[in-house]
């Protein structure tokens, strides 16, 4: 991706998004699968439960679990695979108008601030931290990055020339943008709950 | 010259260019691919020296902790609790487990004529709170009739549930607070904690809360509100837990406890329901009979 210019077909975002929609979509799929479970059984112990600290059954059952009145996770098996549709399509060649980019990073924005909010949910309020909630969190940033800053450099989103020049110069640079926020993420709750100390 | 050769010579100089202008791309790609890399391992650097940083400092903050001594009548990690003869729930007094010291358990042959539980409580637990309002009355019952005694040993498995403010732990040393300084109104007192359990997940309850909560159940010793207030027993509490976690569990074949409620009756553990009063006392009168076979292992 790095020097490629805004290219006709934008086989590295088409790519990328294959393989955060595939991540996403089987995080969401076991997430679902093991709040089946609870609802089955309060009290069974779900194959992600590895101790207090690593635990899902503690944000599950939380009410920031099921944020809108259902569980989030349902949220994720829509939303990733429209994920996947659109960048299948991408890499088949398909030309997609402004406001369709539009909605699609709307979408995405959305993913992008549900999981800041279970991010810092999961470390200050529940004291948890959820596999595959995690494995949401890895695949949602970069997700949200490369949509945004594809818009911005290609100027679906309208922006002057030296914001565009700006966002194609970030465009090569998420993989480490990505790499930072999860180090970031990784640091606030070795911090804040001794992951270290505590497994 | 003919136009053959010229023709040769211009393809040759322009196969030329183009190798050149490949490999200049090429080695853009391999530089900015070197930049990002470097910049990626700066990233993690940073990040463990930052994890690493603040783990020294926790750990020199633990290290230069002067050891003090843990609570009074709590020589064993619990307060051993009989009774008085005339209906009355008392605690047997003991020594403080001196500082850095470890704690001497029970001597359960001083106690054989009566059935022996021993109770392992976080008192953010909710099913320590379930296994208590079920079962305080008839506990009350057989140790106020000097038929049973009733150890309990306070822990903190549960800080994590109380959005940092540590309530499990904050509570668990209220416990060792009265333990020390009202030991004979610790059953009431416990009573009253589970009565206003936090739920999980919340704040829960602040020093000054739990002081009130203490206080209404009759503790009204002014150095028990100090010593929730200053978190006297929090090392003690920290060890107590810590040495639960590793076990051996003394008095018992249990090697460690892991989980709370945790209950002991003459040394089986309890595998019943916490919620389920009939269960419990069946467990107990089994054991006191001595008809009770433990599970095979």
């Amino acid at each position: 991706m790095i020097d490629a210019p805004p290219a006709k077909r934008p086989v590295a975002l088409a790519v990328t998004l294959i393989i955060t929609a595939v991540i996403g979509f089987t995080a969401a799929f076991a997430l679902t699968v093991e709040k089946f479970h609870l609802l089955i059984d309060p009290n069974a112990a779900l194959g992600c439960d590895i101790s207090i600290l690593v635990q899902c059954k503690a944000n599950l059952d939380s009410w920031q679990g099921s944020l809108f009145g259902f569980p989030n996770p349902i949220i994720g098996l829509a939303g990733w695979s429209m994920v996947l549709v659109v960048a299948v399509a991408l890499l088949a060649g398909a030309h997609f108008d402004r406001w369709f980019w539009i909605v699609f990073n709307l979408g995405v924005a959305g993913a992008m601030a549900l999981v800041i909010f279970l991010i810092v949910t999961s470390i200050f309020v529940l004291g948890t931290l959820c596999p595959w909630c995690m494995v949401t969190w890895v695949a949602t940033i970069p997700t949200f990055l490369i949509v945004t800053l594809h818009n911005l450099r290609s100027g679906n989103i309208p922006l002057p020339a030296r914001g565009r020049a700006f966002a194609s110069a970030a465009y090569s640079w998420i993989p480490i943008i990505s790499l930072a926020l999860y180090l970031a993420i990784a640091v606030v709750a070795q911090l804040r709950l001794d992951v270290l100390g505590n497994i | 010259m003919s136009d053959a050769s010229k023709k040769a010579r211009r393809d040759q100089a322009r196969e030329h260019a183009r190798e050149m202008r490949e490999q200049e791309r090429k080695r853009k790609v391999r530089n900015a691919w070197i930049v990002r890399g470097s910049v990626g391992l700066a990233l993690i650097a940073v990040a463990v020296i930052t994890v690493l940083v603040f783990n020294n400092v926790r750990q020199a903050e633990i290290a230069a902790a002067v050891p003090k001594p843990g609570p009074e009548n709590m020589i064993s990690d619990g307060i051993l609790l009989q009774g008085d003869g005339t209906g009355n729930i008392v605690a047997v007094p003991t020594k403080a487990i001196p500082a850095g010291g470890k704690p001497t358990p029970t001597d359960v042959t001083k106690h054989a004529d009566t059935v022996n539980i021993v109770t392992y409580i976080d008192l953010q637990c909710p099913f320590c709170q379930a296994f208590e309002q079920t079962n305080a009355e008839q506990l009350g019952t057989w140790v106020s009739s000097g038929a049973a005694t009733l150890e309990v040993h306070p822990i903190s498995i549960l800080d994590n549930a109380s959005q940092g403010t540590r309530y499990a732990s904050r509570a668990a040393n209220a416990m060792a607070c009265v333990a020390q300084y009202d030991p004979n109104s610790f059953f009431q007192a416990s009573t009253a904690m589970y009565a206003s359990q936090p739920p999980e997940s919340t704040p829960g309850l602040t020093n000054k809360e739990i002081a009130s909560v203490i206080a209404q159940a009759g503790v009204t010793n002014l150095d028990v509100v100090k010593c929730i207030n200053d978190e006297k027993f929090k090392q003690w509490v920290t060890d107590a837990t810590a040495r639960t976690s590793v076990g051996p569990i003394p008095n018992s074949e249990l090697a460690r406890v892991g989980s709370t409620p945790t209950v002991l009756v003459n040394g089986y553990q309890y595998p019943g329901a916490p919620d389920d009063a009939n269960a419990f006392a069946q467990f107990v009168s089994a054991v006191a009979s001595g008809s009770y076979v433990p599970p095979a292992k």
